[in-house]
Formats: C-alpha cells, sequence, structure tokens
C-alpha cells in the first residue's frame, strides 16, 4: 500500500464517518414518523367510527408528512445504495474495465451532485417565503398547519443528499485512480426477514 | 428550437441515460430540468418547476399511505404469517406443478380486494412470496415476475385508486367502474395461472431453477392447516370488512392494516423492539427510493406538456378522421407506448381527454372504456424503462443478484398475457358490463 | 404576423365547464380577434387537466412563470389570498351567482387589497367564477337540525365550518374520496354544489337532496402572469381583457344553467329533492359559531382589512336586497 493510497483509504473513511451521523439521525426522525402517522390514521378512523370524533386535518397532516419523511430519509437511502437504476451496463463494464466502471460512477455520482444542488437553490427561497408569510395548508377555524417546516426539511434534506451524492463520487474516483477499493456496491444494514 | 423537437430529444435521452446506469430519478430530474429550462428560455421557471415537484408531487393523502403500506407487508413477513399461508397454499397446490406460484396469483386476487393500489401489491408480496418460491426452486426470474405480474389486480379488483382516478376525470360513475373491474380481475388472475402451467409445459427451465424442494410440512393436518391459515384470514377479514362495513376508506386502510399486521405479530411473539425499528427503517429506503422516481416522473410528465407534444399528438387525432376499431386501435398503441415512459395518473391525464369526446361521439360505453383503459395503462408497470411495479419489487427485494432487467424479463410473460386478456376484453365488452 | 407564445392551464379536465369555455370559447376567441389585424397571432400551449400543474399549485405556478395564464381555483389560496375567500366564510347569502358576482365587482372598487394580493404574486386577474349553490347530499331524510346528529358529512375546507355545532361531524375528505366514503357508509352525507351532484353520480349512493342554501360561492379566477402580462403589446392586452369579460358572462350563464339542470338530472335518475325548513335553517345557522369574525379578525392580523372588508361586503350584498340567515358583521 503506497503513501498515497493510505492517505486516500483514511480520507474515505473519515468521510463516511462524517456522513454516517446526521445522515443516520435524519433518517432515524423520518422512520419514528412513519410510526406516528399510523397511529395518526387510526386515531382518525377510530375516533370517527366509534365515538363521532374525528381528528381534524388528517389528511392534511399525512399529505404533508409524507414529503418531510421522504427527504429525511432521501441522504440514508442514498448512502445505502438503494436508489434506483439499471444495472445492465455497468455491470458488464465492472467487469470488463473495473477503472473504467468506477470513473463513470464518479461520473453519474457529480450528476447527483449537481441535481440536488439545484434542488436545494430553488427550494430555499421557497422556504424562506412560506416562513415569513406564514404559508398553512388547512382551513381557517378548523385546522391550519404551517408548511415552512416540511420546506426546511427539504432543504435539509436535499443539502445532505447533494453531499453523500459528493461523498460517494469521490470514492469512486478515488477507486478509478487505483488509490482505494471501490466501495461495495450494496453497503446496505438491512435486517434479514424470514 | 421548436419546444416538441426538444420534447421528443429528451425522450430518447431519458431511455439511452437509463440504459447508461445514472439513477433514474436523476435522469428525469436532469433532464426535466434542461427540457423546461430550454422550451421557456429562462432557468428560473425551470427551477421552480423542480421546486414544485419536490413539494407537492407527493402531497396527497393516497401517497401518504404508502409507506404503511410498505409496513404492513414488511410486518406480514416478519411475523411469520406469509410463510405459514405459502406452506398451506404450497401444501394445497403440492400435486399441481408450479402450484405455488399460482397461489402468488391466487393471494394476490385475494388481496387486491383489500388494498387499492398495485404499489401496496408489489410491496407486500415481494416480501411475502419471492423467497418462499426461491426456496421452493422456482427460479429467481419467474418468482420476481409472478408478483410484478399478478400486482396489477391490485388495480383491477375494487377498490382500486385508478379506476376512482379514471371515473373523476372521465365522470363516469366510481361504482359501477368498481363492479366492472371485477370479472376481467378474476378472469386476468385465471389467465396468468393459465401461462403458469403452459410455461412449464413448454419450457420447464423457465420456471424452475432445480429440483423442486418437497411440499413443506408433509405431516401437516388439514386442521392445521387452517389453525395456520387464521391470521392471515383474519386480516384480510379486518381489512375487508373495514372498508366494505363503512368504516375506513380503502386509502386508511393502508393504516389500519399496517396496525393490525403490526399486533398479530406481536401475538405471535415474532416481533423485538429492533425488529420493529428494522421493519420501520427498511420502510423508509423503500418509501425514499420510490417517492423519488414519482418526483421525478411527475416533473417529467410536467415538462412534456410544457412541450407541446400531447397538444400535437391531440390535434393530428382529432384532424384524421378514424373509424372506431383504429380509433381504439391507435388508443391503445399510444397508451402502451406512452406506458413505457410515464406513470399510469400521466397516462390518463394526457390521452383520455383527447380521444373520450370522440369515444362519446360513437356511443361507446364509458365503464367497458375505463377497464380497458386501465388495463392497457397497467401493463406499462411492467414495461422498461419506466416500470412502476418493477421498480417497487427492486426496491423492497433489495437483492443484488436479481437485477431490474431480470425482473423486466421475468415479468414479460404476465405483461403478454394482460394483452391477450385486453384484447379478450375488446372483443367481448359482456366481461365487463355483465355485472354492472 | 409576430408570434407570441401562451401557456395556458388548468388543473381541472378539458370538460369541465369552465375549462370547456377556455378550450371553446375564449382561445378561439382571441385568436379570430387578433387575426383581424393580423399583426399579432398566439401559439397556445394548453396543459389540462392538471398536467403542468395541479388544482392547489396552479396560483403558485403563474407566480413562478411555470404557465402564463390559468384557472386558479382561489377557494385554496386562504393563505395567500384571504380577502377571496369572503363568500365561504358568510354562508346563508344570496344564491344567485350574478348578483354575487356583481357585488364582489362593487367591493373590488373600494378595498384595493382585493386586485393587490394577485399583483403582489406577480399575476393579475382576468375573469371571476363561482358556485351557484351548496345543498346537503344524503343518504339519510333530512327533516330538521335533530336528524343531523352524529352523521358524518365530507366537507370541503372552510365549508366544514357550516357544519359547526349542528351534531354532525365534518369530515375533511377529498372530492375523490366522496363517492365510496358514501356507499359504504365512511360518510353519510357530503355539502355539494349543485352542478357537481350531477358530474360525480352521487344520487347513485346518497339519494336524498336537501336544499339548504349555504349560497353561491366565489372560487376561480382566470389569471395571467404580470411580467407576462407586461411584455404583452397594447392590442393583445386589449383583446384578452375584452374575451376574458365575456368568457366571464357566458360561464356565468352556463354554470347557473349546468346547476338547474345537475338538480333536474338528479330527480331523473331518482333523487328526492326536499327543501329544509326556514325555521330548521334559521337554527342551523344560529347554531354556527361566528366564522365571519374569527376570520375578520385573523385577516386583520395579517395587515389586511379582514374587517372592512366583512363589513363592506355584507353591507353591499344588503343594498343589493339580500337578506343573510345572520348578519355575520353586526354580532
Ligand atoms: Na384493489
Ligand atoms: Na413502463
Amino acid at each position: 500500500m503506497t503513501t498515497q493510497s493510505r492517505r486516500a483509504e483514511s480520507i474515505i473513511l473519515a468521510v463516511a464517518r462524517v456522513m454516517a451521523f446526521p445522515t443516520t439521525a435524519l433518517a432515524v426522525i423520518g422512520s419514528v414518523w412513519i410510526f406516528a402517522i399510523m397511529i395518526l390514521v387510526n386515531a382518525d378512523v377510530f375516533g370517527r367510527a366509534l365515538l363521532s370524533r374525528p381528528i381534524d386535518g388528517v389528511p392534511e397532516i399525512v399529505s404533508l408528512s409524507i414529503v418531510g419523511i421522504v427527504f429525511l430519509q432521501m441522504a440514508n437511502t442514498l448512502r445505502m445504495g438503494r436508489f434506483i437504476s439499471s444495472d445492465m451496463l455497468l455491470s458488464r463494464v465492472q467487469a470488463w474495465r473495473p477503472r473504467l466502471g468506477q470513473a463513470l460512477e464518479a461520473l453519474y455520482h457529480a450528476f447527483g451532485v449537481v441535481t440536488f444542488a439545484v434542488v436545494t437553490w430553488y427550494v430555499t427561497p421557497k422556504f424562506i417565503e412560506a416562513w415569513v408569510d406564514g404559508t398553512y395548508v388547512g382551513s381557517l377555524g378548523r385546522f391550519t398547519m404551517e408548511i415552512w417546516p416540511i420546506l426546511l426539511i427539504i432543504v435539509v434534506g436535499s443539502a445532505l443528499t447533494l453531499l453523500q451524492y459528493l461523498a460517494h463520487a469521490l470514492h469512486h474516483l478515488l477507486a478509478a485512480a487505483n488509490l482505494a477499493a471501490p466501495p461495495a456496491p450494496h453497503p446496505g444494514d438491512h435486517a434479514e426477514f424470514d | 428550437m421548436d419546444p416538441s423537437t426538444i420534447g421528443l430529444i429528451s425522450l430518447a435521452l431519458m431511455i439511452l441515460l437509463i440504459q447508461l446506469g445514472i439513477h433514474i430519478a436523476l435522469v428525469l430530474l436532469v433532464l426535466s430540468f434542461v427540457a423546461t429550462w430550454m422550451i421557456r428560455g429562462n432557468i428560473d421557471v425551470a427551477g421552480s418547476l423542480l421546486a414544485k415537484a419536490v413539494e407537492t408531487s407527493l402531497q396527497s393523502y393516497s401517497f401518504g399511505v404508502i409507506p404503511l403500506f410498505v409496513a404492513m407487508g414488511l410486518l406480514i413477513s416478519v411475523s411469520g404469517v406469509g410463510r405459514d399461508t405459502f406452506d398451506v397454499a404450497g401444501r394445497a397446490f403440492r400435486r399441481v406443478a408450479g402450484g405455488l406460484g399460482m397461489a402468488t396469483v391466487a393471494a394476490n386476487a385475494v388481496f387486491a380486494a383489500i388494498n387499492g393500489s398495485s404499489i401496496a401489491s408489489a410491496s407486500v408480496f415481494t416480501k411475502l412470496a419471492v423467497p418462499e418460491l426461491m426456496r421452493q426452486g422456482y427460479t429467481p426470474r419467474f418468482s420476481v415476475g409472478v408478483v410484478a405480474g399478478s400486482s396489477v389486480l391490485g388495480m383491477l379488483i375494487p377498490p382500486s385508486l385508478l379506476l376512482i382516478f379514471f371515473g373523476i376525470i372521465a365522470e363516469v360513475s366510481i361504482g359501477d367502474l368498481f363492479t366492472a373491474g371485477i370479472l376481467p380481475g378474476l378472469l386476468l388472475a385465471g389467465a396468468f395461472m393459465l401461462v403458469i402451467k403452459l410455461l412449464i409445459r413448454i419450457n420447464p427451465g423457465l420456471v424452475q431453477s432445480e429440483q423442486m424442494a418437497s411440499a413443506p410440512d408433509s405431516d401437516t393436518t388439514l386442521g392445521k392447516a387452517l389453525l395456520k391459515l387464521l391470521p392471515i384470514a383474519s386480516l384480510i377479514v379486518i381489512v375487508l370488512g373495514g372498508i366494505y362495513g363503512g368504516v375506513f376508506t380503502p386509502v386508511e386502510a393502508g393504516g389500519v392494516g399496517a396496525l393490525a399486521a403490526l399486533i398479530l405479530a406481536a401475538l405471535k411473539r415474532r416481533l423485538t423492539l429492533r425488529g420493529l425499528w428494522h421493519v420501520l427503517t427498511e420502510t423508509g429506503y423503500v418509501t425514499a427510493s420510490i417517492s423519488a422516481l414519482i418526483i421525478a416522473a411527475h416533473m417529467y410528465a410536467n415538462m412534456l406538456a410544457l412541450s407541446r407534444l400531447p397538444n400535437l399528438l391531440g390535434n393530428w387525432f382529432a384532424e384524421a378522421e378514424f373509424s372506431f376499431a383504429v380509433l381504439l386501435l391507435i388508443y391503445l398503441v399510444a397508451i402502451l407506448l406512452l406506458g413505457t415512459i410515464l406513470d399510469a395518473i400521466s397516462i390518463i391525464l394526457i390521452l383520455l381527454p383527447l380521444v373520450q369526446p370522440i369515444m362519446m361521439a360513437q356511443g361507446v360505453d364509458m365503464v367497458w372504456f375505463g377497464i380497458v383503459t386501465i388495463i392497457a395503462v397497467e401493463i406499462g408497470l411492467l414495461t422498461p424503462p419506466l416500470g412502476l411495479a418493477v421498480f417497487v419489487i427492486k426496491t423492497n427485494l433489495n437483492d443484488p443478484d436479481i437485477s431490474l432487467n431480470d425482473i423486466f424479463l421475468g415479468t414479460m410473460p404476465f405483461a403478454l398475457t394482460m394483452l391477450f386478456v385486453l384484447a379478450l376484453i375488446v372483443m367481448f365488452p359482456i366481461i365487463t358490463l355483465a355485472l354492472v | 404576423t409576430e408570434t407570441i407564445r401562451m401557456t395556458i392551464a388548468a388543473g381541472l379536465p378539458v370538460h369541465s365547464t369552465g375549462v370547456a369555455y377556455l378550450e371553446n370559447f375564449l382561445i378561439p376567441e382571441v385568436d379570430k380577434r387578433l387575426a383581424e389585424t393580423g399583426d399579432y397571432q398566439i401559439e397556445w400551449t394548453k396543459g389540462w387537466g392538471g398536467t403542468i400543474a395541479g388544482q392547489f399549485d396552479m396560483f403558485e405556478a403563474v407566480e413562478d412563470g411555470i404557465v402564463d395564464m390559468a384557472y386558479v381555483n382561489t377557494l385554496f389560496e386562504g393563505a395567500k389570498l384571504p380577502l377571496e375567500q369572503i363568500t365561504f366564510v358568510t354562508p346563508f347569502g344570496s344564491t344567485d351567482l350574478k348578483q354575487t358576482m356583481a357585488t364582489f365587482d362593487k367591493v373590488r372598487g373600494q378595498i384595493p387589497e382585493l386586485d393587490e394580493q394577485f399583483l403582489k404574486h406577480n399575476q393579475r386577474r382576468l375573469a371571476i367564477s363561482g358556485l351557484v349553490n351548496y345543498h346537503m347530499v344524503s343518504t339519510f331524510e333530512i327533516n330538521s337540525l335533530d336528524d343531523l346528529q352524529g352523521r358524518k358529512f365530507g366537507a370541503p375546507g372552510l365549508a366544514a365550518n357550516w357544519l359547526e355545532g349542528t351534531g354532525a361531524t365534518p369530515v375533511s375528505g377529498s372530492l375523490s374520496e366522496y363517492y365510496n366514503s358514501l356507499k359504504t357508509g365512511v360518510y353519510d352525507g357530503i355539502l355539494m354544489f349543485e352542478s357537481g351532484i350531477p358530474t360525480f353520480k352521487f344520487y347513485e349512493v346518497a339519494p336524498i337532496i336537501t336544499r339548504v342554501g349555504f349560497g353561491s360561492q366565489l372560487t376561480t379566477n382566470i389569471t395571467i402572469n404580470e411580467d407576462k402580462w407586461q411584455s404583452l403589446p397594447e392590442e393583445v392586452q386589449q383583446v384578452l381583457t375584452d374575451v376574458s369579460d365575456e368568457y366571464e358572462a357566458q360561464l356565468v350563464e352556463a354554470t347557473v344553467e349546468r346547476a338547474a339542470k345537475g338538480l333536474q338530472t338528479a330527480v331523473d335518475n331518482g333523487a328526492t329533492i326536499n327543501d329544509m325548513p326556514k325555521d330548521e335553517i334559521a337554527a342551523l345557522a344560529a347554531s354556527l359559531p361566528n366564522i365571519a369574525k374569527l376570520w375578520a379578525t385573523t385577516t386583520d392580523e395579517k395587515g389586511l382589512p379582514g374587517t372592512k372588508m366583512l363589513e363592506t361586503w355584507m353591507q353591499a350584498s344588503r343594498d343589493a336586497g339580500v337578506t343573510f340567515a345572520r348578519d355575520w358583521d353586526k354580532e
């Protein structure tokens, strides 16, 4: 192992450590939120059916929540390699010219950096506007919910996804330069279900 | 450049870029962004469209319960109820070649009666059926194919979010549409089973990879088998009874079903706190990757509308004076073509307003037309490059050894079967209208 | 001839009345008038049925310039256009949509903030439209207020407030869920506008229509992006203004006719129509909290003339001969 590749490996390790905490933390919030939505929907259904007392605003809350849940999970889902793509060509290139395959992967992930940079850039003013104006969903006198927290989650989630794309791109780039081992194709730590 | 030319180029690029292996959501987002920028000549408009897609594409109650349907599938799987069901099904069908494949179709038809979307069906049955099918020696391609194929029953057999959507857009009685979907749904399920039988007879290697594992639990008595079915039966009774008894809507059924499955898993002592946590984490992955696609596909459809391609198609349709048969054929081919690249709702939004007035002028029964449309649209769930049911299975499966293309290939016999059933229903409208 | 590109969109499908009149009247009529001088022509990109932006995003889509012109459902924009919600917070008034629109026009002259709110969101309105009247459509008979006890009603947005205090439970669901929810019994009834009853065939599952008369509601505007507007030659601006006025006039006629036909279609298909007794309507109105006052105060707090709007609106309506079941501004 050369000094250069040792340095490259340690950079990759450091980046992975730095990314693991915030992506996992947001995903945990997202997972708890899913559970909360399940409880809420049931409380509404049974409150309405048994007590004639539905919970106001459940459709609005659930509709907005899904946006929040998705953007809280986005970066971690990417980190776990769970974004969907067609692997027909890429797997062949990987077998034929491994370093070319890594270079392509680096380029593809650079696409992600740009895309989520654009998302972050254009959603940020929407968040500020909603915050300043107090934009809400629902209807006055019954249930209203301000939307800025959801937009904030989109901004934060997109920015983190951008960084995660950057981390992946860096790793693939170093692998293409033969300075590091390529990332495992599916780093997921999912549980085995029977 | 003319906007419609930009739209056409974006279509070609999409097919290419997806094959190159870029994340599919990225391909759609980048192409929509650049194309909108070129069409409207303003980068901020493209940015606003992107922001709008991100913020609003998912904002509906029906999308909101997607994670709950996903969680329900995982919980059924964790609780062992799925395994039990397939043990029994395997026993019932053990003398039949391809029995467990048929059992998958049959179980999907039943499950279709308690949920309104194919995404839910595909999520649940990927966890439920695929591992068991493979364990019993079915090829991976066949295992995922039969799950993808039979997941379309979820939208055809009522309740169905897509039929509700069609009813609203076309102003047709949703109740009639629901009733009209029953027989075609059963017919399709029967046709799927027949195809499994045919596949085995023609080329068993397509279906079975090795010596079939012997049917499990050969000492199981009938009583024991029925006891094993009790949990899944009670789950079905709760959800079906709740929907048809007026306790909750098909959308809300996702929430109730998930909680019921959770309680079931807890009662069976198969769910630790840690297990529940894994279910929620996995639900998060599946939800996020599917939702990223929905957002991107939504923006892509917006961009296509801005490119005037649908307008031009409509003008061409209106100006050429086709006979009814030709018109219907063009309509169905257009759906199938759009189905390769767009999601179901976008296709209906784009095509239906163009064609419906012409069809109504011809005196076509809109209920029949609705079922024909839905089946054609649902074939698109199974066709590359964009096949939502296939994506759902891919992400739920999370098995690097089964590629996206494996799933598309495995699904092909079932997509062709749908085409065949579609032709039958076009020729014999009575199949849809008998119960209405 | 100079060609101008114009993207026009609606969240509703093309056969819904307001959008059909855009497709079949406004667009061809604008084309025809521009052709008379031949200086300009418009190349339209049409995005009906939510293909470019949906009902809930349309206002913002015009603001951002994603679309140039649009059919905007202002009733969903309570947060950004609070003043436009006036008819929803003052129910039991006029049931004559034409009169309601005329009154609103008068009030527009007195309250400049109404149109300024559109400009603040980078657009201007070209035409207004609305719904004739709201009633109860239910699976059970309603003769008195007592019959509503414990019943579940699907009610959209601000209209849910019309049931507050009646003993009925308003359930906020979307239009798409109404039919199935009535059929299975998740709802016992819905609050529905007249023209929507035949459109969605609610009489199949809820055959009893009780005429309550919650009143005419202003729900929709045709708007155009302000930057686009400023970029247009004066001749085109003039044609758009003229044709939009005619569109508004034609559309309200069609809406009124469609509403009347709608009730008839329901009867022809086996629905029964009852009138809620006058004193029961009065009791219903009296049981509600003063939603108008609450709305006015909240709107005042946002720095908009909520109270002034309420008073001006009520007075203008009374001047036009409308009697409300409740004087919302005077309590
Ligand atoms: Na179904
Ligand atoms: Na497809």
